[in-house]
């Protein structure tokens, strides 16, 4: 009954593509029809398969591609969290954009390719081996690449091809790995607690070369430094588009990857035996300290959250790779936290650049006062990233932090807080400037933001306090990855 | 008494903060702010204390229950969180920034008054961390240059206790493997986890050298928000560590020796920087520095022995209740006596401000008298060594704040008159006096406390007042004019603070680059620089005092009931 689901929430995204890249340019009805219709759908039908999930369904689809080549679609409670993350997200974005985009240029292109990089972020949460993943990972890096250059300047073009050579070179990487590993292995399907577990002793210097190759390849994706200098260039975005790649689509999809790689391929068993975990926690460590420093300097808003989205979502990856309980939980609730804090502060990003064409932290002066909605929005979000407590950022900082310690990582603790102070630090005086400041008397006033472009930023604000404040409730984002983690870590 | 649910307590002051975001709700909001405390007077006022609640679902479960440490906490925070608000509302009506410092207020309330009724860790810290970021907001305040410089040092402070706290409170919550806030007085708690936890409430509590955000603070403030910011947050401090140690179970002598070095030397260091302030309200702020080391002191006594709680615990209770009425009177008394004109009702006025003031000094029949004198029958069992140098410190605290009560007085005596401020300001003022007074009366009357005061007590008012008399003389013959510290203190040793230009004003102009670079002797005679001395010296005497005890066998002395003198 319920096995149609996953190809269902799929061609909600993949099928609406087409279509609206069809649409002739001036039927903006039309296209704002199909889109809402699409992503609402797909709210509805994820819904559906969470409840399918929750009863112990595994809806599953295989396509034989060539021999030993599958194409293969499963709901896993992993991929419900991401589905769900991405399905929510895409409905608020996709509103955000049609106010963002309108009477803009080239709205098919934008939407159309829009959905197509749900699409693959819906795939990349449902593939259920390396190969699919690989596919849609690649789709994505394809899908996105319009979006970046949608304004169509010489900057952006420049940010495109930088996007583009981090990401293909990326691909490569994993592509590569992927072959080694099909080569080895036969079909690398995704089970908990790993599949090369299983394996007979097999050559472990091989192994260790294909863990390297897979997380370099999704690590440009995830930004792990050194492999991040793309995304403070592909600010140039417009800002749904910023939103999306930063809270739900590319970045998140490499996190997603190395939760993929280290649990369900290597298992983390494996993956410690192997001693890969301690390097990588290393990694995450200095990405996370690396990225708030950057951060701390740029005077660009945009550029400013980037540089704390490269930090914030190594918290992820440190939460894999501790090889803890608490941790994983800390790292995967941190997966939806980061995803609707960082969205909040894009969107009300976007719209100061909309209503007042404002860009930098020194012109925040008196935001509060010109748009009191979006400045609570970016706020929260920001009181969110620091880890103020109640709001969602403060336990994904509790968990990661116990887990340090259950592993006999106390630094973990000082990494946290040092972190909570450069994320005060960086996003502090933003909120002085919006509260506490006058506007210049003569701010300019580009447009009037109509609810499209109010609304959004304050549902995920809204969010963010939900999911913090009903933290201990059965379906917040903390439940459920207290539940995946049960699964991962009998 | 009614029946008062406790999750009224925080909720009542949050609910007016979402209806403060519907404009045309504001004109009730302002007119319900005094009365945004009452649910936790009542429940603290409540004969048996109300049932504890579990919400299941609230952040990682949140334990709501009143303890009997709470209740009395509870009484003087939701009557100055009221009394303040009635004073704030007077004094902000059409301020530009009344709508965003009501707004700060009523977060800050929420955060005070639910921290007392929090019993676990998460909805303890989220009310706490409530609490410090939105009074960053009281301190702002309207803006202008000593608040912005204020709000950088203050918010600096809070957000380092603030991580200090969750680091604190995740290394002891992993070694419990329990939520519950009292869970880290366990035994199984490691050391580095009490000591920053406890750092977390020491910035809060202002114990030196974690004071420096305090006199800034409290002078930037709106009176009001100063008023709530000494009489009731500085206790929540306290309040945290009261809970977070295990006071009166384990000795803990390495902590007790760190927090008697610090009350020490903020017990040296508060009249010292605190007489040479031009503003009173930063006067005032440094009394609060020295009280709160004198608290601090009494926590030190406990640790060291921890025997001595049963009679220090209640002695430190008492304390934090008179010193936050009385402080609060006088802090909600600045702007009453700036509303009056100088003349015959300025002088009116300024007697009943020091009444308060006499009752912080340690007048005795006051409050104050009654305070100290409870923590120095509770010091009576202390170690032997301890017992030596704790009556001086009680001397020097009461030296100290008589000294720093007389320059209140003097500058508010000739401070200008505000005809913006209406008169209206002195009623919550009045009301607070009135408690004052009530409260002295009732404590006087009670038999357990009716003392007879020796004429030993009268000692450090005699001497404060002498000590006064004198510099008042050779100030006028030498014709001296006291030029007004600047109020950065100790921050103007750090180059990257960037100190506005009126807190600049007076100094030598460049700052030099080097240390080898010449300086003049002017140069030299920076308050920084005279801050800095004053605190090294403190630290050195109170570190060898603090060592001297614990080089000698302690024998614990019997325990001694005696009558004072």
């Amino acid at each position: 009954m319920s096995e149609f689901l996953p190809i269902a929430i799929l061609m909600t995204s993949l099928g609406a593509a087409p279509i609206i890249l069809m649409i002739p340019e001036h039927a903006s009805r039309l296209r704002t029809t199909i889109n809402l219709t699409a992503a609402s759908a797909k709210v509805a039908l994820v819904i559906w398969l969470t409840v399918v999930v929750v009863q112990g369904g595994a809806p599953d689809v295989r396509f034989t591609v060539a021999p030993g080549l599958d194409l293969h679609l499963k709901a896993d409670a992993l991929s419900v969290l991401f589905l769900a993350l991405s399905a929510i997200l895409w409905l608020i974005t996709t509103i955000y954009a049609i106010g963002y985009l309108e009477n803009g240029a080239d709205r098919s292109r934008f939407f159309g390719f829009f959905s197509l990089c749900v699409a693959s972020t819906v795939g990349i949460a449902m593939a259920g081996n390396l190969f699919t993943f690989l596919i849609f990972f690649e789709l994505l890096t394809l899908a996105t690449y319009p979006l970046v250059v949608h304004r169509g300047t010489a900057e952006s073009h420049r940010a495109g091809k930088i996007y583009l050579a981090y990401t293909l070179g990326g691909g490569l990487a994993l592509t590569l790995g992927t072959i080694w590993l099909y080569a080895l292995a036969g079909d690398v399907t995704f089970i908990p607690r790993g599949m090369l577990g299983d394996l007979p002793q097999t050559d472990s210097f091989a192994l260790i070369a294909i863990f390297i190759l897979l997380i370099i390849g999704v690590g440009v994706k995830a930004a792990l430094v050194p492999l991040h200098g793309w995304l403070p260039l592909s600010m140039v975005a417009p800002a749904p588009v910023s939103a999306l790649l930063h809270a739900v689509a590319v970045v998140k999809a490499g996190a997603f990857g190395i939760m993929r790689i280290v649990y369900d391929i290597f298992g983390v068993d494996t993956v410690q035996a192997l001693g890969l975990a301690t390097p990588l926690v290393l990694l995450a460590a200095f990405t996370i300290v690396w990225g708030s420093i950057c951060a701390l300097k740029q005077d660009d808003l945009k550029k400013r959250l980037a540089y704390s989205t490269i930090s914030q979502v190594s918290y992820i990856t440190l939460g894999i790779a501790l090889v803890s309980p608490l941790a994983a939980i800390g790292g995967l609730t941190h997966l939806i936290h980061q995803g609707i804090m960082k969205i909040t502060l894009f969107l009300a990003a976007g719209n100061f650049a909309e209503a007042h064409g404002i860009k930098t932290v020194s012109g925040m002066n008196g935001m509060g006062r010109l748009m009191p909605v979006s400045m609570t929005a970016f706020t929260i979000g920001a009181l969110g990233m620091i880890g103020i407590p109640p709001l969602a950022g403060f336990l994904s900082k509790w968990y990661l932090g116990a887990g340090g310690l259950e592993v006999g990582q106390p630094a973990v603790i000082a990494l946290l807080a040092g972190s909570s102070l450069l994320n005060a630090a960086y996003f502090l005086p933003i909120l002085y400037r919006a509260w506490f400041l006058d506007p210049p008397e003569n701010t300019p006033v580009r447009r009037d933001l109509g609810w499209m472009l109010i609304l959004p930023p304050a549902l995920t604000a809204a969010l963010v306090v939900a999911a913090g404040l009903f933290a201990n409730a059965p379906f917040s984002p903390l439940g459920w990855t207290r539940f995946i983690v049960s699964l991962e870590y009998l | 008494m009614i029946d008062v649910p406790l999750w009224l307590v925080p909720t009542v002051p949050m609910v007016l903060v979402l209806a403060l975001c519907i404009s045309s709700l504001r004109p009730y909001v302002y007119a319900l702010v005094p009365f945004a405390s009452i649910p936790a007077l009542l429940v603290a006022l409540a004969g048996p204390s109300p049932a504890p609640m579990r919400l299941d679902w609230l952040l990682l479960g949140t334990d709501l229950a009143v303890t009997e440490t709470a209740k009395s906490f509870l009484v003087f925070t939701s009557l100055l969180w009221g009394l303040a608000g009635w004073q704030l509302i007077r004094m902000l009506a059409d301020h530009p920034a009344q709508n965003r410092t009501t707004l700060c207020f009523l977060f800050a309330m929420t955060g005070n008054l639910g921290l007392l009724v929090a019993q676990d860790m998460a909805a303890f810290y989220t009310f706490f961390a409530m609490m410090s970021l939105a009074s960053w907001g009281l301190v702002l305040h309207g803006g202008g240059v000593a608040q912005t410089f204020a709000g950088r040092v203050y918010i600096a402070f809070a957000v380092a206790g603030e991580v200090a706290l969750f680091a604190g409170l995740s290394i002891g919550a992993f070694a419990t493997n329990d939520l519950q806030l009292s869970a880290m007085a366990d035994e199984a708690v490691p050391l580095l986890a009490t000591v920053l936890v406890s750092i977390g409430f020491l910035v809060k509590l202002g114990a030196v050298p974690f004071h420096l955000w305090l006199p800034l603070a409290h002078a930037a403030a709106p009176a009001p928000a100063s008023a709530v910011l000494s009489g009731a947050m500085l206790k929540a401090g306290l309040f945290g560590l009261i809970t977070v140690l295990p006071l009166g179970q384990t000795a803990m002598p390495e902590v007790a020796v760190a927090f008697a070095a610090m009350a020490l030397a903020g017990l040296i260091l508060a009249p010292i920087l605190g007489l040479v302030q031009g503003d009173p309200k930063a006067v005032l702020a440094y009394s609060s520095i020295g009280q709160m080391s004198l608290i601090l002191l009494g926590l030190a006594a406990a640790l060291a022995a921890p025997e001595t709680w049963l009679l220090i615990g209640p002695a430190l209770v008492v304390l934090a209740l008179h010193h936050a009425f009385a402080k609060a009177a006088l802090f909600l008394g600045v702007p009453a006596i700036w509303s009056v004109k100088p003349g015959t009702l300025r002088i009116a006025v300024l007697v009943l401000f020091a009444l308060p003031a006499l009752a912080l000094a340690g007048m005795p029949g006051t409050s104050g008298w009654l305070a100290k004198d409870a923590l120095k029958t509770g010091l009576e069992n202390a170690p032997l060594g301890w017992k030596i140098w704790l009556g001086s410190a009680l001397f020097l605290a009461s030296l100290g704040t008589a000294l720093l009560m007389l320059r209140a007085l003097f500058l508010l005596a000739k401070t200008a008159y505000k005809p913006e401020i209406s008169y209206d300001v002195a009623l919550p003022w009045l009301a607070m006096t009135a408690l004052v007074i009530v409260g002295l009366a009732v404590a006087g009357l009670t038999p357990t406390t009716a003392k007879v005061a020796s004429l030993v007590d009268f000692l450090p008012l005699v001497t404060a007042g002498l000590l006064a008399a004198l510099a008042a003389v050779i100030f006028s013959r030498a014709s001296i004019r006291l030029e007004p510290a600047a109020p950065g203190e100790l921050l103007g040793m750090m180059r990257d603070v960037p100190l506005p230009e009126t807190v600049k004003a007076g100094k030598p102009s460049k700052k030099a680059r080097a240390l080898l670079t010449r300086r003049s002797v002017v140069e030299l005679l920076r308050p920084e620089y005279g801050a800095l001395a004053t605190l090294c010296v403190a630290v050195a005497l109170a570190l060898f005092m603090a060592l001297m005890p614990a080089a000698e066998p302690v024998t614990p002395s019997p325990p001694i009931v005696e009558n004072a003198q």
